[in-house]
């Protein structure tokens, strides 16, 4: 039985992948976000009220919050739809300030068993118990927490090799080029934006329930630079690139010792470098196509 | 009414030291059509290194404000070399994100110099109140406005009336041209840093030394007023700059007075959002936003 | 087919087009020339929809298409390449001219959520045919941005003409090539893609010019100066004039 020191991390990896893949599919399409967090911020919250305070069953919370995050994140879409570039990732940052700024003065509390739960401004929103009351175990937490992240990857996959998925490429390659082609950007900008927020959602939720506290403070824009930055240093070629970027800092910078204390310095400069050499990361567009034609050929001998 | 005006005034004192940290954000925007997000962090290191030095060497206010420039521009030098100078020209959000990433790396590194939450920082002046009529104004908030309007004639003058500064404004127009006119592109990207780094590091040291104190989040915070105000008032106008840090203060006070901290920082996002959305070009800059969308779509 | 009238654009205190008359014959290779500068481009974009004019209409079969949007006008049936090479370049060569199949009707969601590259797509065939007629069959599985400059106007005017568009408007197919491979583009364009098609070659190339063209229309500083058969037109002074300069 693996320990629950190994199962946090594995789970935190499987949680934070799900809005790096919701700033990876953005940037797929060419935009860059620096504001993913609030979506996961929002259903964070939404989920983690409709358990504990509505008394919600756990899937339908799901739902509920990380659908109300896509709808966010759509709204934000349409009113971004004539800005780009760094004035859309400006906007983005504003948005999730505001949002984080917003939660600080959230307050809504019920009394339950005797008790006042609920979100209450910068104090945060403590004992989201639906783990324990269920008595769901760490493992089979995590083990949801996969369950989600796999249905995520293979629906990004089917993405992936769809026309919508291929339209999404073209807008990141070329936006002019792609309306010249008979498309028009709206459509597909505010469908990326919607389920890109969908899926920073996911992990919203499933992290108010892992960690059974969430404050104002966690959604900055820390966690949004971060999520931008793993797709950029794992690449932006494949849904594993997300993956990998995760997988290096939380998996490796985080756990090991030496790194104590130094992580930021460490994971700034390894995108900072990354951004010099190789800007669209590890697994870069390129570097996919060789390796699925060395694969063809390798199957094909 | 009274405290309306009275808010007016303390933001238009408070939005002075914004318009500054703007002037850097826009030069560097002017020079270069790229966002230094790693501005705040550097004045902020900087700051730290005036902070050491006062903690252990001198309490002399004139040493502290040297320090922390210099300190200001040697981090200037380290993130154009890594974010700017080592990327593609055009690649302009690259070099966004890098700055970004960096940001990071510096806050942390701000974190191991000095690892308290607080250090006192030498106050530039005794703090005297001064009235007029109903309303009233402190002295150092008087003086950075005096120092920004200052700053903002020399910085003209040097632009306009000086051959780097003719250099820079080439750049600034026509990167490929002033090659071919034998102007040293990398040596004005320098002399842009640095100047930018001058301005931020004097930014920083008035504003900081009207708190008397610096904490880690001064960085982020620097680095957000900067934004806000640049594109509040237009990205890459000088007096734009200008303008946006004031009508940013000015909205910042009153809505500190009417509802708080909270309320304040949310109101400033809620107008740059607003503002990026029905006039990207802010309030002077849309010429800048049409030419700048007219060369991208260079067909 | 293609009528322009009394059409002006001005950007900033430039004039690039003032009251420009034009008309475009069906099932023709028209050709329009001018030195650097004299707006040629500039009346692309127009009637692609990348801008719009200050005044003018620009009618297709009779339809004024100004105002609409380049992808509106794209679905009309006008296809364009671009003077600086606009091409998908992370994407394979097969993926740019499939990109340009993408929208032949307009994209209901249960098409968007198909499979790109389905062996029994009929798009499919019609892309590797494209590739064929500019012999760009063997680089189908190549990465676009690797290739180079003949080879990437080559894939402009496959993804261009996949469409089958009524309008085909080619913005310098022979820049940056040497005469041989000026002489291949146009051979390409005369026997392969102009047949049954009308065209619009933009060009400052002579020689490309007289061997493709039917029928010609010059501009210089924003003005139409000539228009007509090409012996005639090139024959006339103010067109020799514009190229060569006065004496």
């Amino acid at each position: 039985m693996p320990n629950e020191y190994v199962l946090t991390i594995i789970s935190n990896i499987g949680m934070i992948s799900l809005i790096a893949l919701s700033a990876y599919l953005l940037l797929v399409t060419g935009q860059i976000s620096f504001g993913q967090q609030a979506f996961f911020g929002i259903s964070a919250y939404a989920g983690a009220i409709a358990t504990t305070l509505w008394g919600w069953p756990f899937w339908l919370a799901l739902i509920f919050g990380s659908g109300l995050a896509g709808l966010a994140a759509g709204l934000i879409g349409l009113l971004t739809l004539r800005i780009s570039g760094m004035y859309f990732s400006i906007a983005t940052l504003a948005f999730a300030e505001m949002i984080r700024l917003s939660l600080f003065e959230l307050t809504y509390q019920i009394e339950i068993d005797g008790e006042l739960i609920g979100p209450n401004g910068a104090e945060g929103f403590g004992e989201i118990r639906w783990i324990f009351d269920h008595d769901i175990s760490v493992l089979e937490y995590t083990l949801l927490i996969y369950a989600v992240l796999l249905l995520v990857l293979v629906g990004m996959v089917l993405l992936e090799r769809s026309r919508l998925g291929m339209i999404f490429r073209m807008l990141g390659s070329d936006a002019l080029l792609t309306k010249t082609q008979g498309l028009s950007p709206v459509r597909y900008k505010i469908s990326a934006a919607v389920i890109a927020g969908f899926i920073a959602g996911l992990g919203g939720t499933l992290y108010a329930h892992s960690f059974t506290y969430i404050e104002p403070q966690i959604f900055n824009v820390m966690l949004g630079v971060h999520s931008l930055a793993y797709g950029l240093i794992g690449g932006l070629g494949t849904v594993l690139g997300p993956l990998i970027g995760v997988a290096i800092d939380i998996g490796f910078l985080e756990s090991i010792r030496i790194f104590q204390g130094y992580r930021m310095i460490v994971f700034g400069g390894l995108v900072a470098v990354m951004l010099i050499f190789m800007p669209r990361g590890i697994l870069d567009e390129a570097r996919v196509y060789w390796i699925k034609a060395v694969a063809r050929r390798w199957f094909n001998a | 009414m009274i405290d309306f005006f009275q808010n007016c005034i303390d933001g238009l004192m408070f939005g002075s030291g914004y318009a500054l940290l703007a002037l850097g954000f826009t030069l560097v925007f002017g020079v270069m059509k790229r966002l230094n997000l790693s501005f705040g962090p550097s004045i902020m290191l900087g700051a730290y290194a005036g902070t050491w030095i006062y903690l252990n060497f001198s309490d002399n206010a004139w040493v502290v404000a040297l320090a922390t420039v210099i300190a200001t521009i040697a981090v200037g030098i380290y993130v154009e070399r890594l974010c700017f100078r080592a990327i593609r020209h055009d690649a302009t959000i690259a070099s966004m994100v890098s700055s970004f990433a960096i940001w990071m790396q510096l806050e942390e590194v701000a974190m191991h110099l000095l690892p308290e939450r607080t250090y006192p920082f030498p106050a530039f002046f005794t703090t005297t109140i001064i009235e007029f009529g109903p309303f009233y104004a402190r002295n150092e908030h008087i003086t950075m406005l005096l120092l920004t309007l200052l700053l903002l004639v020399l910085l003209r003058a040097f632009l306009f009336r000086t051959r780097p500064g003719l250099a820079l404004r080439l750049v600034s127009d026509n990167p490929l041209a002033s090659a071919y006119m034998g102007i040293n592109n990398s040596n004005i990207l320098f002399l842009a840093f640095a100047l930018v780094s001058v301005l931020g590091g004097l930014a920083g040291f008035l504003i900081l030394s009207a708190d008397t104190q610096v904490t880690p989040f001064f960085g982020l915070w620097a680095t957000f007023k900067g934004l806000i105000a640049m594109m509040l008032g237009g990205m890459g106008s000088l007096p734009g700059a200008i303008l946006g840090g004031l009508l940013l203060g000015i909205v910042e006070a009153n809505a500190f007075w009417y509802g708080g901290p909270v309320i304040r920082d949310l109101s400033a996002y809620l107008l740059l959002f607003v503002m990026l959305i029905v006039r990207p070009g802010g309030l002077i800059g849309q010429k800048i936003v049409a030419k700048q969308r007219a060369a991208d779509e260079r067909v | 087919m293609l009528e322009l009238r009394s059409v002006s654009k001005v950007f900033g205190e430039l004039s690039a087009l003032h009251q420009v008359d034009l008309w475009i014959p069906p099932g023709r290779v028209s050709g329009l020339i001018g030195p650097n500068g004299s707006g040629k481009t500039t009346l692309v974009n127009l009637i692609t929809g990348i801008y719009a004019p200050d005044t003018g209409q620009i009618l297709f079969n009779g339809v004024d298409i100004v105002g609409l949007t380049a992808d509106q006008i794209t679905r009309f049936g006008v296809a364009r390449t671009f003077q600086n090479i606009r091409i998908f370049s992370r994407m394979t060569v097969l993926e740019n001219v499939l990109a340009a199949l993408i929208s032949l009707d307009d994209p209901s969601w249960r098409m968007l959520l198909g499979y790109a590259k389905s062996a029994d797509d009929p798009r499919l065939n019609m892309a590797l045919k494209a590739l064929e007629t500019v012999e760009l069959q063997n680089e189908a599985g190549v990465i676009a941005g690797e290739l180079p400059l003949p080879l990437r106007r080559r894939l402009e005017i496959a993804r261009a003409f996949v469409r089958d568009p009524e309008l085909l408007l080619l913005d310098e197919p022979s820049g940056g090539m040497t005469p041989t491979e000026t002489a291949n583009v146009a051979s390409l364009i005369r026997e392969r893609i102009a047949p049954g098609r009308t065209c619009l070659v933009i060009e400052h190339k002579m020689d490309l010019i007289s061997d493709v063209c039917q029928h010609l229309c010059v501009l210089n500083h924003g003005e139409k100066i000539a228009e007509g058969p090409p012996g005639t037109v090139l024959e006339q002074p103010q067109v020799i004039e514009a190229y060569l300069g006065r004496d």
